[in-house]
């Protein structure tokens, strides 16, 4: 119980800090005066893209006994929650989906709003599906 | 409108990012060990958990966006509570994978439904959060 806690703080941790590395990153880029939404939503997008596709790899990989297959059950059970609700679950987000959508739909309307929650939506399940066929 | 930040060490963000990341995965980690605990069923509680936190965690961010727009706040609050705690308190990739688990066995359109209902939920109460003054100083 104590592994599975310490092994979620620490992927959330991880997960965290590289979804903000892209931020940091798109920022330095763009520069802080150009266009604030279009900088830190594609950021967000490549996070959450890059979680459900680590999430698809892991998954597909793992429930093939490639990952960790002859680990005890309890050490294999907290690298689980490591990647996949630490890692995975705090390198994507959801609260920044819904406040850029906020900010889209005061901006250009809810059809933007709503248009960008499905775009990521369907982001996400594409890179899914792509990192369950990597992991098999 | 927020002010220009004056230029600070890196390694401040980034602990504060650090540690709110590990708090907010912890906490969504314990909402969903409690609901399994208590909900019967699996897929209904997987799905009250992802829904409870990513709607809530949207509301928290409103509001504490709200804050910051009027009161400003220490340069930590938004990668320490922001960033990295609601940031990993919420989740995109869990939801996702939890969809596949849901159209298989409700449907696409509950699926559809389930996220396009989240954001729509999560939006309100976030618009709502962030305008609401919580200090009862009255809209401005």
């Amino acid at each position: 119980m104590i592994l599975d806690v310490v092994a979620v703080a620490a992927g959330g941790a991880v997960g965290a800090l590289l979804r903000f590395a892209a931020i940091r990153r798109a920022e330095a880029r763009t520069g802080a005066a150009a266009r604030p939404w279009d900088r830190v939503a594609r950021a967000t997008l490549g996070a959450n893209v890059g979680g459900c596709l680590l999430l698809g790899v892991w998954v597909a990989a793992a429930g093939a006994g490639r990952i960790a297959g002859d680990w005890p059950p309890a050490a294999a059970n907290a690298l689980d929650l490591f990647v996949l609700t630490g890692v995975c679950g705090g390198w994507t987000t959801f609260s920044t989906i819904v406040a850029d959508g906020a900010r889209l739909r005061a901006e250009r309307g809810p059809a933007s709003a709503l248009g960008y929650a499905a775009a990521t939506l369907a982001a996400g399940i594409l890179a899914l599906w792509l990192g369950l066929r990597l992991g098999t | 409108m927020p002010e220009p930040t004056p230029p600070q060490p890196v390694w401040m963000p980034t602990a504060a990012v650090a540690a709110g990341g590990a708090l907010g995965a912890l906490a969504r980690f314990g909402v969903e060990v409690a609901l399994l605990a208590t909900v019967d069923s699996v897929l209904l509680a997987a799905s009250l958990s992802l829904g409870a936190v990513n709607v809530l965690g949207a509301a928290g961010l409103g509001g504490l966006l709200g804050w910051i727009d009027r009161h400003g706040g220490p340069d930590a609050l938004r990668p320490l509570v922001g960033i990295g705690g609601l940031g990993a308190f919420t989740t995109f990739s869990g939801f996702v994978a939890h969809l596949r688990v849901l159209e298989a066995e409700a449907g696409a359109w509950a699926t559809a439904l389930f996220f396009m209902g989240s954001c729509c939920a999560a939006g309100v109460l976030f618009d709502a959060a962030r305008n609401a003054p919580a200090d009862g100083a009255g809209p401005s």
